[in-house]
């Protein structure tokens, strides 16, 4: 016999995010993924988005590990609420984990969460965890045929952020080749240049947040 | 290899359906995978058989079905299939597309005996 299921596969993920974005939106909480591979400066991006907004925002962290508390750690100096999600192996966050980290935070005091997701161009992309928006980074090492290869991050982010622009030189990263293709795939998704390091660029990325903040309905 | 992760999710749904139905054996399971997702459909075969392994669900037929990626554009209104990964309106260029399909990820029904 046949049954008839019609059923979304990742319904139970799809509920959480919902229950999120309808939690946070309560609390007036912006919460942003970052979404990159290993090695292309989330957490360098972080540590300077931290230390810019120290005084206007209330910030907290989700770091999504597979194993260890590294990124964390990088971080605990800025005193800031930090919740790490080691991941046990899996390969992108899920909204449920999510769920569970946000209740060990005060989130009548805070108005910006970042979640530092898995180091991972596939997986973390094809799964809503309730935020306001997805920002994927690419750096100029990782090679400029990346949105190519791996569209649906392209497609699912608000924000592309370039980074490691000072290594450019130093790699075949072409910049031509590189738009174009991010033209097929989204003509519209912004792309802001930075080398995080070097503190250069940074300052679209502090607007760009401003902005969502701001559209989110967070004073200041 | 999130396909484990949506394998997972897969088998949790057809083994509740499968038992509020008094299923037996379920001998296939049919689903839509959009294009536009990261899924491979081997690698979900895959992982199936080895989450499925020792179940009522053994040996059960994946049927998976690609849907393809199709947009509306919101400037001239025609309806394409995105290909090549250009999400660009193939009359009048315009990128202000909405989706109509492509992000799929449904069970469709299963089959079984009691």
């Amino acid at each position: 016999m046949e049954i008839t299921i019609m059923k979304a596969v990742l319904e139970e993920n799809n509920d959480r995010a919902g229950e999120i974005k309808e939690l946070l939106n309560k609390k007036k909480i912006l919460l942003l993924n970052l979404i990159s591979s290993p090695g292309s400066g989330k957490t360098t991006l972080l540590e300077k988005t931290v230390e810019h907004f120290k005084d206007k925002y209330s910030i907290a962290v989700i770091e999504g590990d597979i194993t260890t508390a590294r990124d964390a750690e990088r971080l605990e100096k800025y005193r800031i609420p930090l919740v790490v999600i080691n991941t046990d192996g899996a390969c992108h966050l899920n909204s449920m984990s999510i769920k569970k980290a946000l209740m060990q935070f005060d989130l009548d005091d805070l108005d910006i969460i970042f979640i530092e997701n898995v180091g991972n161009l596939v997986c973390p992309s094809e799964f809503d965890i309730g935020e306001n928006a997805k920002v994927a980074m690419l750096s100029t090492v990782e090679g400029d045929d990346k949105p190519a290869k791996y569209p649906l991050l392209f497609r699912e982010s608000e924000l592309l952020i370039l980074n490691k622009m000072d290594l450019k030189p130093y790699t075949n990263f072409n910049k031509e080749s590189f738009y174009k293709d991010l033209e097929k795939i989204n003509k519209n998704l912004p792309v802001i240049e930075t080398s995080c390091t070097k503190n250069e660029g940074l300052s679209g990325w502090f607007e760009w947040v401003r902005r969502k903040a701001i559209d989110g309905g967070i004073r200041k | 290899m999130h396909e484990l992760t949506v394998v997972s999710n897969i088998f949790k749904i057809i083994l509740e359906t499968a038992e509020s139905n008094n299923l037996s054996k379920i001998s296939k399971v049919s689903l839509k995978v959009g294009r536009q997702r990261h899924l491979a459909p081997d690698l979900m075969k895959f992982a199936f058989d080895s989450v499925s392994k020792n179940t009522i669900a053994a040996g059960a037929f994946l049927d998976i079905e690609r849907v393809d990626i199709k947009m509306k554009c919101r400037s001239c209104g025609l309806e394409f299939t995105v290909k090549d990964n250009t999400y660009l309106c193939i009359s009048c260029d315009s990128a202000e597309l909405e989706t109509i399909s492509g992000k799929d990820l449904l069970i469709e029904s299963i089959e079984g005996e009691v």
